[in-house]
């Protein structure tokens, strides 16, 4: 190592000793900003950061699962309640006859002293109606819907128009276009045509057909009476619900038949046509609320 | 200080604010090494804080202050663009009784000036060690903790840092 060389290096050496003296003096620069003034920043975004994780929090809290589970009862309870009570009836008395539209848009034409229930919000799932008197239907196109009648006697249909008499064993459904099904517990189901019917008069016996005679519609909605060999206590039965009165009559009379009509403007016409063919007389009483029917 | 209205308890905040009075200068300090730029440091400083304060859940007090370091190093990392690094040390207030050497005052500055640029040019990790040593004066052990490292590592880091100043000097004439 020359001598130039080795006072270069001490010179060097000198000015290492010196930085390294002077990087130990070095400060970094000073913030902008206070230490106090970096935390409450901090806080701040914190405090930010905490109220947006509240918000997410609260969804998946167990708060809200009860709350949902609690708000699920109560409108499957709703909903229950909803099925349960939604069911609309409309009961005919003697001498009223009414039409309704059901919520499928179908008609029915109930005849007096008749009445249908059916589930109002669980048509969709339930398009049931239950009958007992007599209505006649004019399905909408398309639609399917059952008629249920006392003893579990059924008519599945879609979209046609038919007529169900159920009065207490007397069961008689009248197909007036398309065809509709007929079932009961004792019976395979039967199908029934346009302008063909069946009829049932006690619970177990064999349905017996019957050919329409009046077609679109049966006689009584445009308020006709028919019958054809039917037994005057029937015949009774539909005058006393068409004009609304009892009936007194003894038993014998009432097992004869009767082939005829009856209209239902004026009942001492219906009377009149009833019973002098049969020879029959009939006494109204003061407040015309009962008819004795005398041999 | 602030009082914060979030969710949590009084305790967890006076925790993280003794945390925060205790490793404010140093992580500010050690962003300052990585990135030579002030504001940085700063906005550094306070990610690495609320990082630290969403984990409080999962900390132990063992480990904070190398946490603090590694989250400040992965932060500098993810976010900010690795650039040429331009420093500004302060001085102390320039003490009297060095003037012997100070031969004049222009010499010093050129010193300083050498000084800074040489700084800047020793690798990330043997500067930030080197800084943390010489400036704010922490032992090797200390370092090794804050950094997770081993002892050796930083001694390794230090005279890599000490042989690239050396080298500057040489070109001194």
């Amino acid at each position: 190592m020359s001598n130039e060389e080795k006072i270069l290096n001490d010179s060097n050496e000198k000015d290492f000793e010196k930085f390294l003296e002077m990087t130990s003096k070095f400060k970094v620069p000073a913030s902008s900003q206070s230490k106090e003034a970096a935390w409450d920043k901090l806080v701040q975004s914190i405090d930010q950061k905490e109220k947006q994780e509240a918000k997410v929090v609260m969804f998946a809290s167990r708060k809200v699962w009860y709350s949902i589970a609690a708000s699920l009862v109560v409108l499957f309870t709703i909903a229950a309640l909803t099925y349960r009570y939604s069911t609309v009836e409309i009961e005919l008395s003697k001498g009223e006859i009414t039409n309704r539209i059901l919520p499928d848009g179908s008609e029915v034409q109930l005849n007096a002293d008749s009445k249908i229930s059916y589930r109002k919000f669980g048509w969709l799932l339930n398009r049931e109606i239950k009958l007992n008197g007599e209505a006649f239907f004019s399905v909408k196109h398309g639609n399917k819907f059952t008629v249920i009648t006392d003893y579990n006697r059924k008519v599945t249909v879609t979209g046609t128009k038919f007529n169900v008499f159920a009065r207490g064993t007397e069961y008689e459904v009248k197909c007036f276009e398309g065809s509709v099904v007929v079932e009961t517990p004792t019976t395979k189901p039967i199908s029934v045509t346009k302008g063909n019917g069946v009829k049932f008069s006690k619970v177990e016996e064999v349905p017996n057909p019957i050919i329409l005679d009046s077609i679109p519609a049966p006689t009584w909605t445009k308020g006709e009476f028919y019958f054809n060999n039917t037994p005057l206590r029937l015949v009774f039965d539909e005058l006393s619900r068409q004009f609304n009165v009892s009936i007194m009559s003894d038993a014998e009379t009432e097992t004869r038949n009767y082939t005829g009509f009856f209209k239902r403007d004026r009942m001492s016409n219906a009377f009149d046509l009833v019973c002098i063919p049969m020879g029959l007389t009939y006494q109204i009483s003061a407040d015309s609320t009962r008819i004795t029917i005398n041999k | 200080m602030t009082l914060p209205a979030g969710n949590y308890s009084k305790e967890e905040l006076s925790w993280f604010r003794s945390i925060f009075d205790q490793y404010y200068e140093s992580i500010r300090s050690f962003a300052y090494y990585k990135t030579g730029d002030v504001d940085l440091a700063d906005d550094i400083v306070q990610e690495v804080f609320l990082k630290l304060w969403n984990n409080r859940n999962d900390i132990k007090n063992e480990t904070v202050k190398s946490l603090l370091y590694t989250i400040a190093s992965n932060t500098i990392k993810n976010h900010f663009k690795h650039q040429k690094i331009v420093f500004n040390f302060q001085k102390e207030e320039q003490s009297s009784d060095t003037f012997e050497e100070a031969d004049s005052a222009l010499r010093q500055e050129e010193l300083n000036k050498k000084l800074q640029d040489a700084l800047a040019e020793i690798p990330e990790k043997a500067r930030e060690v080197f800084l943390m040593n010489r400036i704010e004066g922490l032992t090797y052990n200390d370092i090794a903790e804050r950094l997770g490292l081993s002892v050796k590592a930083i001694e390794k880091r230090m005279s890599e840092a000490l042989s690239i100043i050396r080298s500057r000097i040489s070109y001194k004439i």
